[in-house]
């Protein structure tokens, strides 16, 4: 086993390419989290019959299953079934033919909602109730209120949590190339499994994700920084 | 024009409001007191919706509601004509004194955004906050917040304003400032409906006091009369603990 500089170099030019594949996972399916997990949130903190019974059995279920196992059930399991489904009712999608992608997405998509959910969960119960009757006694509607009043509230103190969330979901995403997708981690595979230079690539690759969440990590503190600009003065103290 | 009849409200086994008439008329300061759990402050939050009371009627001008039966949107058109003030003010935390008075204005109410503006900025200049337009709750005195949430209330241009216990969180030497304020308004011919153990200002600005304990109004009149001469012994006792005797017990 040697390990050269250049080849790590090799690795790390070729294993770029997949950057935007991961990120396109990390992004897409962060967005579809938020929205789904902010909603979930919402429906359990106002326990919303029917609703939050599905959603916390939801949260449970993807809390407590390995992110590989859900991958096996979504992206083996699902589009056989899916197809028994379509050939029965004459749907004309051919199954077999989705990009991965999707299915990879969905995956890190639905987990995220469950981590996601519980962050939002948790800022929503950080905001004082009075703040929502001030809103409604100033004439918002309650949806008024949550978008304009608590939402901004919850959001500024969830950021930091937030923040390790997406870090944690960039790193997550590498075992998309168990549904053969070529992100960053699924190109130095083949790249290792070509040269047998598995070192290189897999350093190369490390060296990548840890740029990524580097930068994402540093992008999330500045947005806590100016998000809670007014909550801690810089040059006037609190009275 | 603001009239209450038969209020009932229970949390549980607990019966906080058995049946209150209240009648406020135009230019009316109404000091409600009474010892704390008699359900002077669940009362003021039931006439504004924030509680839901389980019995009686509401009329506001020419608004007339079943508390049981009002709809939502019933509750959002009689809320247009009220305003509310909170013993813990309540301002957004992610506003500052301006936005916390437009916002309001400009989502709840569709007004303009410059008109809003200007409007909140007079609100903000007549409890003298002229300064403190950019300034967010935390940059703010206690005193301070409570004359921004009264400057929110006055820019919606209510019909009736409800004060619940304003200056009970504020420490002592910032009461007054916040008092003056209520004062300035009720000389300018404002509705209020005030909970409040300020007896001072019951007695200088009120123009009805109404005596509550345990769910029920034990009397009400002028605030020379219910301060001078009660006709109920509880009123008289409540009076009596809380001014202190007019005869002292100690010299020192």
């Amino acid at each position: 086993m040697k390990v050269s500089f250049s080849a790590i170099l090799a690795s790390f030019t070729s294993a770029l390419a997949g950057v935007p594949v991961t990120l396109k996972i990390v992004a897409v399916s962060f967005l579809v989290a938020f929205v789904l997990g902010f909603l979930m949130a919402v429906v359990n903190k106002n326990r919303v019959p029917v609703l939050s019974q599905i959603s916390k059995v939801f949260i449970s279920f993807m809390r407590g299953t390995p992110i590989i196992v859900q991958i096996f059930l979504i992206y083996n399991s699902l589009p056989s079934l899916l197809n028994a489904v379509f050939v029965t009712f004459g749907v004309p999608i051919d199954i077999f033919d989705v990009d991965p992608i999707f299915y990879a997405i969905a995956v890190f998509a639905l987990s995220e909602t469950a981590i996601l959910a519980e962050i939002f969960r948790a800022a929503l119960n950080g905001v004082d109730n009075g703040q929502l009757e001030a809103a409604e006694c100033v004439g918002l509607t309650i949806p008024q209120g949550y978008l304009h009043i608590i939402l901004p509230q919850a959001l500024a103190s969830a950021v930091p949590v937030l923040g390790n969330a997406v870090t944690d979901l960039i790193k997550t995403t590498s075992l998309a190339f168990s549904m053969s997708i070529l992100d960053v981690t699924g190109i130095a595979k083949i790249q290792g499994a070509a040269s047998l230079d598995y070192i290189d690539a897999y350093l190369a690759v490390a060296l990548i994700y840890l740029i990524l969440v580097l930068i994402f990590e540093n992008a999330f503190k500045l947005l806590e920084r100016r998000l809670n600009a007014h909550t801690q003065p810089l040059n006037a103290p609190a009275r | 024009m603001l009239q209450i009849t038969d209020i009932h409200k229970r949390f549980g086994a607990n019966e906080v409001l058995k049946g209150i008439d209240i009648t406020v008329d135009k230019g009316d300061v109404v000091v409600i007191l009474g010892p704390s759990g008699s359900g002077k402050t669940t009362l003021l939050r039931c006439i504004n919706f924030l509680e839901h009371a389980d019995r009686g009627r509401i009329r506001l001008g020419d608004i007339d509601l079943d508390f049981k039966a009002a709809t939502k949107r019933q509750i959002y058109a009689m809320r247009r004509h009220t305003a509310f003030i909170f013993q813990n003010y309540n301002l957004f935390k992610n506003k500052d004194a301006l936005h916390n008075v437009t916002e309001g204005l400009v989502t709840g109410r569709k007004v303009d955004k410059k008109e809003a503006l200007e409007r909140a900025k007079r609100a903000l200049d007549d409890v003298g906050l002229s300064e403190k337009y950019d300034s967010y709750s935390t940059q703010l005195s206690g005193g301070e917040q409570q004359r921004v949430g009264i400057a929110r209330a006055m820019a919606l241009n209510p019909d009736v304003i409800l004060f619940d216990e304003p200056t009970s969180a504020l420490d002592p030497e910032l009461v007054g400032e916040v008092l003056a304020v209520m004062k300035k308004l009720a000389q300018e011919g404002t509705t209020m409906v005030v909970v409040t153990h300020e007896m001072r200002f019951a007695r200088d600005v009120a123009t009805k006091v109404i005596f509550m304990e345990d769910g029920r109004i034990v009397e009400e009149g002028p605030p020379e009369k219910i301060f001078t001469c009660p006709d109920e012994e509880r009123t008289k006792q409540f009076l009596r603990r809380i001014i202190g005797d007019p005869e002292p017990e100690y010299f020192i």
